[in-house]
């Protein structure tokens, strides 16, 4: 068996597991772990999981999907939540992959191009992206992240010396906290992207994920009229890699 | 089995999947925190456990920030034992007030993680002989403190080898059929009473995720139909399309003819389809 070059870290709220774990099948042609968290109290996933774990474990054979490891939490700092809780379980095994994938399975049913943004940010898994990424990966050591052009903002006004976003007293909090000592503020909407897993492990080895978790607010957050941890932690998990010297590049 | 045993695996991790299992038998693995390397042995065999295992902690001294975080991690794993949705951990010790702060401790770090109910009991009485066992079963079932809706504490027995469980099952089962006839009523009330709690507990929790997931709803349609989202539908409008001159948009129209999305005779009519499916 190859050793598998990418995590994959999903989240999932809203069911429907042999679809994702097909799709992920189909689309990733590198050998990859499938991370797989499952929110407990979503309405959408009630059932016996034991079944489901043998079904989804059947379906590796003899594609690049190597193992699936399932995780299964409360709904607890959205797909943030659900992402440490999965780079926990990874910080068990013994041989971390050069490369992670970060997504869940977004609907934003708030926003009314909510569809377009998750296709969109899907894009990422595309056969053509994946080798585009890797390829980047590999003539730049520096490069610490890739998304979708698109999808990369920047809400630091550097004129004001200060966040444009209701979550700036979290963000500078939790920069003071976790000495992220950045310049760089890009960070990817919708947080999902490739990273190289070397200066994200490294962080939370150091700070561990369940530590941060336990800070994330419970239950259907929006950050529409007022910030978040959570959605603080959506601009931290790029800005702790560029803190370690990395950048990012949209594709 | 009508009350729930706890079979604590101490001094061997024998073939997991060949195990007995039902309904109410339960399989734990005791663990030491405080051993190196205790934890990620446990954890290792939780992950690949065909059946639902939990822990039981031998608790000599206080838990450390690490192991609280570990033992947490075993609480995601899909194969993590639950009674009712409860995440099930023993602990097992001599000194009862450590028992009950190391309780408050993980009781602490797990409502930080969402976990609300975890249920962590301590072990007592720790019994060892198959004859223990059954007294102490057959006392209980007669005893006021069985709750016939399944709802009970477990009984915690030590088996020191795999015959030893198969042993004490069958004779835990031979209580169960000698209650059957004694009292056949009795016992079959305890049993639709077991299934009737169980499938309340399905439905109530059915309940509660709809009433949640119809509040989310509610909560988007609001930001839906808030400014909010209008707005940045005409932001993103105007800075995409309306901020290009109109020879510009023009020549668009005649390149989404070209392309197919739109049809020829919509550019000069206004009473044609206009749009291709």
């Amino acid at each position: 068996m190859s050793a598998a070059l990418f995590s994959v870290f999903f989240h999932n709220y809203y069911g429907d597991h042999e679809a994702w774990v097909k799709l992920f099948t189909q689309q990733i042609r590198q050998p990859f772990i499938l991370y797989y968290n499952i929110v407990e109290d979503s309405v959408y996933n009630i059932g016996d999981d034991q079944p489901l774990v043998s079904r989804l474990r059947e379906s590796i054979s003899g594609s690049f999907l190597k193992d699936i490891v399932l995780r299964r939490s409360p709904n607890q700092g959205k797909d943030i939540g659900g992402k440490l809780v999965l780079l926990d379980a990874c910080l068990h095994e013994a041989l971390p992959t050069p490369f992670s994938i970060f997504l869940h399975d977004k609907k934003s049913p708030y926003k009314i191009q909510g569809q377009q943004w998750k296709n969109r940010l899907f894009g990422i898994i595309e056969p053509d992206f994946i080798e585009k990424a890797l390829s980047s990966f590999t003539r730049n050591d520096k490069l610490g992240i890739i998304a979708g052009s698109s999808d990369i903002r920047d809400e630091y006004d550097h004129s004001l010396k200060s966040f444009i976003s209701t979550n700036r007293p979290q963000l500078q909090q939790f920069q003071t906290t976790f000495h992220i000592n950045t310049t760089d503020y890009r960070y990817v909407a919708g947080t999902m992207f490739l990273a190289r897993s070397s200066p994200l492990l490294d962080f939370f080895r150091k700070y561990p994920p369940l530590d941060i978790r336990k800070t994330l607010e419970k239950g259907n957050i929006m950050d529409e009229t007022s910030g978040s941890n959570t959605h603080a932690w959506e601009r931290m998990l790029c800005w702790l890699i560029f803190a370690q010297g990395y950048t990012i590049k949209g594709l | 089995m009508i009350y729930p045993v706890f079979f604590i695996l101490e001094d061997f991790f024998p073939s997991v999947p060949d195990l007995p299992a039902g309904d109410d038998i339960h399989y734990s693995i005791l663990v030491d925190p405080a051993v190196e390397g205790a934890l990620d042995s446990a954890y290792a065999l939780v992950e690949r456990s065909g059946l639902p295992l939990s822990l039981t902690l031998n608790i000599r001294k206080s838990l450390s920030e690490d192991e609280i975080r570990s033992i947490t991690s075993f609480l995601f794993i899909p194969g993590y034992l639950r009674v009712f949705d409860r995440r099930v951990i023993n602990l097992a010790g001599e000194n009862p007030r450590l028992l009950a702060d190391s309780a408050k401790t993980l009781s602490g770090y797990l409502s930080g993680q969402g976990i609300l109910e975890p249920l962590i009991q301590p072990v007592f009485p720790k019994l060892r002989s198959v004859e223990e066992l059954t007294a102490h079963y057959r006392q209980l079932l007669l005893s006021d403190k069985f709750e016939s809706d399944g709802n009970n504490t477990g009984i915690f027995f030590y088996p020191s080898s795999e015959t030893l469980i198969r042993s004490a099952i069958s004779s835990l089962e031979q209580v169960d059929r000698t209650l059957s006839q004694d009292s056949p009523g009795f016992y079959n009330l305890i049993g639709r009473n077991k299934t009737l709690s169980k499938e309340l507990y399905a439905v109530q929790k059915i309940h509660a995720l709809t009433a949640q997931e119809l509040n989310n709803q509610r909560q988007y349609v609001d930001v839906l139909r808030s400014d909010h989202a209008a707005n940045e539908l005409q932001e993103y409008y105007t800075r995409e399309y309306e901020i290009l001159p109109l020879w510009f948009k023009r020549v668009g129209h005649i390149v989404k003819v070209f392309t197919g999305k739109r049809t020829l005779r919509s550019l000069f009519r206004d009473d044609v389809k206009k749009y291709k499916d």
